[in-house]
């Protein structure tokens, strides 16, 4: 059973997107519609965090904390970071938080499928139950942070 | 802006109420809110004329669902929809998958309490339109929610603070001061005197 290596990989995966989450409701609190939603969708993050949690010592996993068991790297904006930072423009860091944001989400809702199709197979209906009440939430994170590149790029790459 | 049409003519290319109704008319027509057999004298007389109003329906329309049905067809509907928590709006190929043509979609959410609540030092509510950037004065119903005919609002807490003291008449409830300052002020009787101070509610800060 190699369940606890995917375990650990969400626990790491959702503090990651909490985390970040949490930071982007901060960077950017003046802006309501991103400030409170980030706020929210942390809270949510927090919660499949806390769940999995509990589950987790009973399949050996250790709490992914520490380093990251799956060797993952997410792809940087380099030149995004450069044209965000000098000037100091809060348009293009918006996106660039976005876009990670959307990444760290996408990797989220993959351990989760992950999850869920190795809990089908070794027949633990508690991890599949899990991942079929969580996932959901992660794809509705997805959406936001893809639905707000949508709307929010076309006058910032634009003006 | 100076924005041109194809042929060099100032776009948008209405200059008048009247001439914008008849953009509107030829805009609307083959939608839900089908307004192409308004015009607008009938606009401008009696009111409460209900869309859609069509040369087939020249007087407007009683009923919008006849029938029990929907205009929900993937086709044919206004919105999507959105996700009530953040707000994102669905893709075409998640609302084809509710197979909701004819149907009315209820949505569920839990209650998630306002973001922004009075508190002693924002005691007041400011209720806006359902656009967070639009500027933060008016009152006016901007939003509604397709489905439900909902208006769609957003709330803050806020405080109110007078900067300076004005010469000209008070501003009204839509932020318009009378073009007008020879209107004769508004006269009441002993009814429509106001006595005291209106304060704010005081929050629970001691």
């Amino acid at each position: 059973m190699k369940l606890h290596i995917v375990i650990e990989e969400l626990q790491f995966s959702e503090r990651e997107l909490a985390a970040e989450l949490s930071a982007v409701a901060i960077r950017h609190w003046a802006e309501p519609e991103i400030h409170h939603t980030a706020a929210d969708l942390a809270g949510w993050s927090q919660d499949h965090l806390r769940e999995l949690d509990e589950l987790a010592p009973r399949f050996g996993a250790g709490g992914g904390r520490g380093r990251r068991t799956l060797w993952s790297r997410l792809p940087r904006a380099r030149r995004l970071r450069e044209a965000a930072s000098r000037p100091p423009d809060p348009g293009l860091r918006l996106l660039r938080d976005l876009r990670r944001l959307h990444q760290l989400a996408a990797g989220v809702s993959v351990d989760w499928e992950l999850l869920a199709q190795g809990a089908q197979a070794a027949r633990e209906p508690e991890l599949l139950e899990l991942a079929a009440h969580c996932h959901p939430g992660t794809l509705r994170q997805l959406r936001w942070t893809n639905a707000m590149l949508k709307a929010l790029s076309p006058q910032i790459l634009a003006g | 802006m100076n924005f041109r049409d194809r042929d060099g003519n100032p776009a948008p290319s209405w200059r008048f109420a009247e001439s914008a109704s008849e953009v509107w008319k030829r805009c609307s027509a083959g939608r839900p809110g089908d307004c192409s057999g308004l015009t607008h004298r009938k606009l401008r007389g009696a009111s409460g004329i209900r869309w859609p109003c069509t040369t087939a329906a020249p007087g407007g329309t009683e009923r919008s669902y006849a029938g029990g049905e929907f205009w929900s067809a993937p086709e044919y509907c206004e919105s999507y929809g959105k996700d009530l928590v953040t707000g994102a709006p669905l893709e075409p190929t998640e609302y084809r998958a509710l197979n909701p043509s004819g149907k009315a979609i209820v949505e569920a959410a839990e209650y998630p309490p306002a973001h922004e609540r009075p508190d002693s030092r924002r005691p007041f509510t400011l209720i806006t339109g359902g656009d967070h950037r639009r500027a933060a004065n008016e009152l006016t119903i901007t939003e509604r929610d397709p489905v439900s005919e909902q208006p769609i609002f957003t709330t803050a807490a806020v405080t109110v603070r007078r900067c300076v003291a004005g010469s000209g008449p008070a501003p009204t409830t839509t932020g318009a001061a009378p073009s007008d300052t020879t209107v004769p002020p508004t006269v009441g009787g002993a009814p429509a005197m106001v006595r005291g101070v209106v304060r704010a509610p005081r929050g629970d800060a001691r």
